[in-house]
């Protein structure tokens, strides 16, 4: 009867009802497909980047700052920290491939430099990598021109992408063969070297920051950031591997500080030929900043993640995994922003929104006052009243989100059928596809029906405390 | 035998920094199965009085007892179960809920408590009381379908639906002309007779007021005098 009661109420105040069920319907239409919206672009993003260059998971050394591939997730302490290696690098990859959940690893060494090429330029981040190896971990990498380094072998790949810019910036597009110079800034000065250009790649789906990415053979990018190698003779000393020296075993040619301002690409070629490569023998293992993680499809990355780094927790060891997000540092934190950014306009929408409903809904109190008087003069209780006002409400509010729920149904069926293409980068790595196929995601129309009927509770909240205020003689002063 | 006693009830209402008395103590004993009518000039306090016999609002001071027991300071929760099951009220401007038709406003005091008796049982019971008042083929219309006093037999037919000890009506017949009036006072009397339920009616009609088995006349909040038959 309470139903029946509430919705005769209802009908009877056609015009209020539709009122609130059209504030109703935007705030859970907006909360629907917002959300919806940055679901898909999180877990599209989270594709895009674990294919492309995160993997599930990596394995790097404990640090106090925080870093990932891309060096320190901190602004401005980022120049200055160079990446720790990896100790115990050969027990922990061992103990890694041991396990049943992982798939695949492949290992790498991070570094920023500045890319003379053709005359200009670029400030690039480079990611030292075994090629073949890399490639292969990463099949959504595809070489579009020249050759891959073979292991030992010097060499870098660009992307497409800087491929174009650069050739759009000096009228001279850049070819395998083409030498090009790394300068790399650390805390004994400068480092340089010439790479030649092995090859131009591409990722999937790939966004401004992938874009910007360079692979360079491991030797030369050890050798830019001073990572020494343990010799063949102490290579179980794992503590020596940071130990004395400064000179790293390449013995290339430093460039002192002060001189930093004047120095061009030119003048310090020579330097480069006495650049002596120590003979791939001496080198065992070790040098590595990350171990990337490929785990086997089903298994979480969190448990993984739990697991091991409690493994390294209770033994001591060196070494944490981070998840692919914190791995791609910045890079990733695009999605999260545009949540914080929508959901600090959803917010002001909601409060208008329910600003006006418990409006709504104060009116109709005050309106209703002698017939809730009398209702509680023949014996109805507070708790009956107040029933009553939640129970309206309510059904207002699941009216409204069936309703935001199937226009939403129907919206993505219209786009999917359109099959839309994105010519935006930007919007295509975080979605991870190029044409847009939303789903429908019934765990988010179940949230948003749970957020309506909450939402619909809430509003009546205050309404609800006036009525319940109204004392049973009113129904005989006002009738 | 009694069912309601008053024993020195005060009303004080203040109005700003003045205090007005509505009653200044008043004792009354009315008997089970009376039909009883409070009379007196407008302010005298009629309507106060029937709220505090109602339940509906609560004394400055002294008691009021239903079949012996102090009831004017029990508990929201209390006074609401006691108004639901031994009280019937009847109201000046009839209250009826526009949103709902004559039967639907007949049962709904059997509705709004915890437990409710069968439809079947609700259905026969409240046909009855339609017949009672004479509203029978009005059963399916709304109140704003209905003249005064056809709205007022709706109310009177809802009061009785609890099957109440005590009906209580303050001026039931002032929104009436005087023939519907004396209508509407025979059916509450042929009621009271035949379902021995005891009524209580305001009223400043003199006519109306001979009808009553017990008269008390209020002035200024007090009893001034009392009339049985
Ligand atoms: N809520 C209130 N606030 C202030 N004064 C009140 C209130 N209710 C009643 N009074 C005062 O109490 C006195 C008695 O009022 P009451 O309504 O009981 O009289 P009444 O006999 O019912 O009059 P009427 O025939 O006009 O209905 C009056 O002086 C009235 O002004
Ligand atoms: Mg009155």
């Amino acid at each position: 009867m309470i139903v029946y009661l509430a919705l005769r109420n209802l009908v009877r105040h056609k015009k209020r009802s539709l009122i609130i069920v059209l504030l109703f319907f935007v705030i859970i239409t907006l909360f629907f497909i917002g959300n919806s919206t940055l679901m898909q672009m999180n877990q599209g993003m989270r594709k895009t980047f674990v294919e492309n260059f995160t993997g599930d998971l990596v394995l790097k050394s404990t640090s106090p700052v925080d870093f990932g591939l891309f060096g320190a997730n901190t602004p401005f302490v980022g120049e200055y920290f160079a990446i720790p290696v990896i100790q115990n690098y050969d027990s922990l990859l061992a103990e890694l491939e041991g396990l049943d959940q992982v798939e695949a690893t492949v290992s790498q060494v991070s570094g920023a430099a500045l890319m003379d090429i053709h005359n200009k330029r670029y400030k690039v981040p480079l990611f030292g990598i075994e090629g073949d190896e890399y490639f292969r971990f990463f099949s959504n990498l595809k070489l579009l021109e020249g050759d891959l380094f073979t292991t030992g072998e010097e060499g870098i790949l660009m992307t497409e992408y800087r491929a174009n810019q650069i050739e759009r910036e000096t009228g001279l597009r850049p070819v395998p063969g083409d030498p090009i110079l790394l300068t790399m800034f650390g805390n004994k000065g400068f480092k340089i070297r010439e790479v030649p250009l092995k090859g131009i790649f591409s990722y999937t789906n790939s966004n401004s920051s992938m874009d910007q990415i360079m692979l360079v053979d491991v030797q030369t990018l050890r050798a830019l950031n001073s990572i020494t190698l343990a010799s063949k003779k102490d290579s179980g000393a794992v503590d020596d591997l940071f130990s004395g020296s400064v000179d790293d075993l390449f013995g290339e040619s430093d460039v002192e500080s002060g001189e930093s301002d004047g120095i061009s690409a030119e003048s310090v070629m020579d330097l480069l030929s006495q650049d002596v490569v120590a003979p791939e023998g001496d080198l065992v293992g070790g040098g590595w900043n990350f171990i990337l993680i490929d785990l086997k499809e089903r298994v979480n990355p969190r448990s993984v993640l739990e697991k091991l780094n409690s493994f390294f927790d209770e033994n001591d060891i060196n070494a944490e995994v981070i998840s692919w997000r914190k791995a791609a540092g910045l890079s990733a934190m695009m999605v999260y922003l545009l949540q914080i950014l929508y959901n600090g306009g959803f917010l002001l929408v909601l409060i208008a929104g329910i600003i006006a409903i418990v409006n709504l809904l104060v009116i109709s109190v005050f309106e209703r006052t002698g017939e809730i008087g009398t209702l509680r003069a023949i014996g109805a209780s507070k708790g009956y009243i107040g029933g009553l006002f939640y129970l309206e409400n309510i059904i207002l509010s699941l009216i409204a989100s069936l309703l935001a729920l199937a226009l939403s149904f129907l919206l993505i069926r219209v786009i999917n059928r359109a099959g839309l293409t994105i010519n935006n980068s930007l919007i295509v790595s975080l979605l991870g596809m190029s044409t847009v196929r939303v789903t429908f995601l019934p765990l988010m129309a179940f949230i948003s029906m749970i957020t309506s009927v909450l939402l619909g509770f809430l509003s009546t909240l205050f309404p609800v405390s006036l009525a319940m205020k109204i004392e049973p003689v009113t129904a005989v002063a006002r009738g | 035998m009694e069912i309601i006693k008053l024993t020195d009830i005060k009303k004080s209402y203040p109005m700003g920094n003045v205090i007005v008395n509505a009653l200044n103590g008043v004792n009354l004993s009315l008997d089970k199965g009376d039909f009883v009518a409070v009379a007196g000039p407008s302010g005298a306090g009629k309507t106060t009085i029937m709220n505090m016999i109602g339940l509906v609002d609560q004394p400055t001071s002294g008691e009021v007892f239903i079949e012996d027991k102090p009831v004017s300071h029990l508990s929201d929760k209390e006074r609401t179960v006691l108004r639901h099951h031994y009280l019937g009220f009847i109201f000046q401007s009839f209250n009826l809920l526009p949103i709902l038709n004559v039967y639907e406003n007949i049962e709904i005091p059997l509705l709004i408590g915890k437990k409710y008796p069968a439809k079947k049982e609700r259905i026969e019971w409240i046909d009855f009381l339609l017949d009672e008042v004479g509203l029978s083929p009005w059963k399916k219309h709304k109140p704003s379908e209905l003249s005064g006093g056809q709205r007022q037999r709706v109310a009177i037919a809802r009061a009785l639906v609890t099957k109440p000890e005590i009906v209580i009506a303050d001026e039931p017949t002032a929104n009436l002309d005087s023939k519907t009036g004396e209508k509407i006072l025979n059916l509450m009397k042929t009621i009271n007779k035949e379902q021995k339920t005891t009524f209580i009616f305001s009223t400043h009609d003199e006519t109306i007021k001979n009808m009553a088995d017990h008269v008390i006349y209020l002035h200024d909040g007090f009893v001034v005098s009392e009339e049985k038959s």
